[in-house]
Order: structure tokens, then C-alpha cells, then sequence
């Protein structure tokens, strides 16, 4: 615990009883992972951030539903929202939440070639879905909606980017994981590594629930404004 | 202390592998309701759901099944049911946040706009400045005049072809639809100053005064100016008056209020003088 001066001065007397956490190779900060609250300050800091995250895309949301329908040329979202295909990338999200699960319950079990194929299998259901996404945002651009050609384009590209660009730092973060189980560095003393980057998978997931039926379900038949004369 | 550490941590009450499945189907099942709402079923347009509930109630049912699939994924998936509900207050507490910032913000636009009301409605009638105005000048804002026109969008130009041909930007937009004729022609004139320079928003040609000079009957008269002396309303002087606007500004009306970028080109304007010519 030499190595990590700055947590000496902490004093947490209780976290020596707190069995499992205070071993193995994240020994160091580990040890000091608990608040006066007895809550983990790294899950409470994950909490923090989805927490203000929720503003972050709600402020992106309203952004979209202020200038809903107020584009004065097209496309509109009825020229060219495809339900079925989002539906279906929709479908992959939520199976990669539950590969999420499962991996986070084979580290607690401590079953490596679980944690393995289920890390993997988050990783490439999200690496699919941003898959259809790559492919939307290209039809969209075919079509001619790019973020500047009308209010639709502009609110559209900037929330479902944004949440392309969390589920991408996501995948990321469950290859990083992955990686380190090859080297054994995920157990039960270490699921708290797993189950944060799975809160952070979860909310990305549950930000989609959102985003698919106000843009999709509900937002995908607007149309462009009555043509003069009709 | 150990106590609240054993509360939070993995293990105990959690979801097994079956349990997570069900919940899985679950919210598969949900999307999957979701999507047969509101989705045309191939062969027969009718959006036989979503129609026999009608909008409203179609909108109200799919915020109900997605709020079930957030509470769903937040309180297994993420376990807030099984975790501290320290957690679970700073999540909603962030997430309660959220959605007054994202009401206010949509209600604020609502309320400044008055409904729906698409954002370029409203006839553009710039507000001046008028030195003459109190002790220290204030600003004039003109009331906006509602357009001749009874269309209910009037500043949509038609769009031939439907959005795949938009009309881009006016000044760079060399072949406008229809392509202008070669001789200077009253009709592609009128079509200029309808459909594309929305004119009307200011000058009628009925002879009722706007928020400048009606047009009609206006070509060839002698129109007394602000400065006292006259001039006549001749070719030059009209393509002056479009490019340059408040160089000869007649009396009665204020200058200022027709903006010089209007962007009409060169090649135009002899169209549009020769519309004004047919308003007798």
C-alpha cells in the first residue's frame, strides 16, 4: 500500500472487515473504496455522473422536441425514419444489456470463461448496433438530411450522435475489461469493475428506450409543413 | 457499517440467470407491442392500433410501455430494487432534474412561439432604430402585416419534385424552377415575387398601403419623396428601389424597413418590373 501515499492519510476503520475487495492486485484502492456513507465511492461517483447525465440528454432531448416539426424543408422524418431496421438495433441494445448481466453474474462466480464470452458478446452486440447506426446516418446523408439541411437534421444528428458516441466509449470500456480478463484480473474481489461499466452500459441503454420512441414510435410519421395552396 | 456494505454490494437478493432471462423477453416483448402500435402492416395502410386509439392515447400508451422498460432496466439490470436507496435517490433526483429542465425548455419555446407555429411564419418586418422617438430615440419595432395570401404556411415556396429538389440557397441558385424565360415575362415576374421574394409581405397590389407603397397601378406614375422632391417610377428607378432601397424612399413610409439583401439578382429583376407593369 506503499504506492499509494495519497490514500494513507484516509481512515476508514471498517473496510478491513469488508471481506473479498481488500485482496488481490487492486489491494491499494480497494481498500479505501468506502464513504462515510459505507457506500463505494466509485459506484456512488458512477451514480453521480448518470444522474447528471439524465441532463445532459434531456437538455439534447428538448432540444429535439422544441423544433419538432418546425423544419421548413425536407427530408422529414416521414421521408426517410426506417421503424423496422431501429427496431430491430433496438432489439440488439437490450440483448447487450443482458450479455451485460450475465457477465457481471459470472465475475461474482467467479466463472472466467463466462465472464469472457459474455464481455465479448456486450462488446460486438454494441459494436452492431452502432453498426446500424453507421448505416442510418449514411442512408440519412444519401438522402439528403445532414446536420445542417433543417431543424430535423440538426436536433436528430446531435442526440443520436450523442448516444452513439456513449455506446462507442462504452464498447471500449467492455474491451478494456475483457482484456484484463485474459490476465485474470476479474473475480469476485474485482466486480465492482464490471458492475460499474455495467451501470454505465445499463443507462446508455435506457437513454435508447427514450430516444427510440420520441424520435421513432412517436416522432418517425411527422411531416413537413402544408405545401401553399393545399 | 458492515452492515450497509453487505446491503450494496452484489450477491444476496439479485435476479438469477432464468429471472434475468424473463426479464429480457420481457422488455423484448415490450418493443415488440411498441412496434405493432404503431407500424402500417404490409398490404393494408391502416395503422389499425394506433388509429382505433387515436393520437393522443397512442402517444400516452407508448410513454407508459417505455417508462415500464426504463423502470424495468434501472431497477434489475442496474439493481437499484436490490441496492442502497442512496443510490437510487441520487439517480432519480438527477433524472427528476432532467425532465423539469427538458418540460421548461419545450414549454418556454411553446409559449414565446404560441403553439404550433412553424419558426418562419412570421413575416419578417425587421425593427429599427428612431432617434426621433423620446428623449434618447427608442426602438420601433413595425406590427408584422398578415400576407395577402390565405395559404397557411405562405413562406414555403413549392417545392417541385418534393424535397429531393429543395430550393437551396436563393442567391446561389442558378436555375430556379421553372427555369426563367429568356424575354422579360409578367408571369415568371409574378412567380418571383410570390413564391420566392414574398414581396407581398409588404406591397399589395390592390392599392391598400402596407408596410411600403402598393404596386398597383404604380408603373410610370410620379411618386412624391421624403426628401420633398419627385421621381418616376421607371425601370431604373425600380431596380434602385429593389437593390437599394432606402436611397429613394417615397413619403409616408419608413425607411429602413426593406432590407437591401434580399438577394433578387440582376437577370430577375426585369421580370418582376414587368409583373408591376401588368398591375394596373
Amino acid at each position: 500500500m506503499a504506492h499509494e501515499p495519497e490514500t494513507a492519510h484516509h481512515s476508514e476503520p471498517t473496510h478491513a472487515a469488508h471481506g473479498g475487495t481488500g485482496h488481490g492486485e487492486h489491494s491499494g484502492p480497494v481498500g479505501h473504496d468506502y464513504t462515510t456513507t459505507g457506500l463505494n465511492h466509485r459506484k456512488m461517483l458512477m451514480w453521480v455522473f448518470l444522474g447528471s447525465d439524465c441532463l445532459f440528454f434531456s437538455a439534447l432531448i428538448a432540444t429535439y422536441m422544441v423544433y419538432r416539426g418546425q423544419s421548413l424543408t425536407g427530408p422529414y422524418p416521414s421521408d426517410i425514419i426506417d421503424i423496422p431496421v431501429t427496431t430491430i438495433s433496438t432489439f440488439v441494445l437490450l440483448c447487450s444489456s443482458f450479455a451485460m448481466v450475465q457477465a457481471l453474474s459470472a465475475t461474482t462466480n467467479n466463472d472466467q470463461r463466462g465472464i469472457k464470452i459474455w464481455l465479448l458478446a456486450t462488446a460486438v452486440l454494441g459494436g452492431i448496433f452502432i453498426g446500424f447506426q453507421v448505416y442510418e446516418f449514411n442512408l440519412f446523408k444519401n438522402e439528403g438530411l445532414t446536420l445542417g439541411q433543417n431543424l430535423f437534421g440538426a436536433t436528430f444528428f446531435t442526440l443520436t450522435g450523442f448516444h452513439g458516441a456513449h455506446v462507442t466509449l462504452g464498447i471500449i470500456w467492455l474491451l478494456a475489461l475483457w482484456i484484463l480478463s485474459f490476465k485474470g484480473r476479474l473475480h469476485p474481489g474485482t466486480a465492482l469493475d464490471v458492475e460499474i461499466c455495467g451501470l454505465y452500459w445499463h443507462f446508455v441503454d435506457i437513454v435508447w428506450i427514450v430516444i427510440f420512441t420520441l424520435l421513432y414510435l412517436v416522432g418517425g410519421f411527422d411531416t413537413g409543413p402544408a405545401a401553399p395552396g393545399h | 457499517m458492515a452492515t450497509t456494505h453487505d446491503n450494496e454490494h452484489s450477491g444476496g437478493g439479485h435476479p438469477t440467470f432464468m429471472q434475468y432471462a424473463v426479464i429480457a423477453i420481457l422488455l423484448f416483448a415490450i418493443t415488440i407491442v411498441e412496434f405493432i402500435i404503431i407500424m402500417d402492416f404490409p398490404g393494408e395502410r391502416a395503422k389499425v392500433i394506433s388509429e382505433a386509439l387515436g393520437q393522443p392515447s397512442t402517444t400516452i400508451l407508448l410513454f407508459l410501455l417505455s417508462g415500464i422498460k426504463f423502470a424495468i432496466v434501472i431497477l434489475f439490470y442496474m439493481h437499484l430494487k436490490f441496492d442502497n436507496k442512496l443510490f437510487f435517490w441520487m439517480f432519480v433526483a438527477g433524472m427528476a432534474l432532467a425532465v423539469m429542465v427538458g418540460l421548461s425548455l419545450i414549454g418556454l419555446f411553446t409559449a414565446i412561439r404560441g403553439g404550433d407555429v412553424r419558426a418562419a411564419d412570421a413575416p419578417y418586418v425587421p425593427c429599427y432604430f428612431d432617434h426621433e422617438r423620446g428623449e434618447h430615440g427608442e426602438n420601433v419595432c413595425p406590427t408584422p402585416v398578415p400576407l395577402p395570401t390565405s395559404t397557411p404556411h405562405p413562406v414555403v415556396p413549392a417545392i417541385p419534385g418534393g424535397y429531393s429538389d429543395p430550393p437551396t440557397d436563393r442567391s446561389t441558385d442558378e436555375t430556379p424552377t421553372p427555369g426563367p424565360p429568356p424575354e422579360p415575362d409578367p408571369e415568371y415576374g409574378q412567380y418571383l415575387v410570390e413564391e420566392v421574394y414574398f414581396c407581398g409581405t409588404c406591397h399589395s397590389t390592390d392599392g391598400s398601403a402596407l408596410a411600403g407603397p402598393s404596386w398597383q397601378g404604380l408603373y410610370g406614375t410620379e411618386e412624391a419623396l421624403d426628401d420633398g422632391s419627385t421621381v418616376t417610377v421607371n425601370d431604373d428607378y425600380i431596380k434602385e428601389s429593389i437593390q437599394d432601397p432606402n436611397v429613394k424612399v417615397v413619403s409616408g413610409f419608413t425607411a429602413g424597413l426593406m432590407p437591401p439583401t434580399l438577394g433578387v439578382k440582376d437577370d430577375e429583376i426585369p421580370h418582376i418590373i414587368e409583373y408591376i407593369k401588368t398591375l394596373k
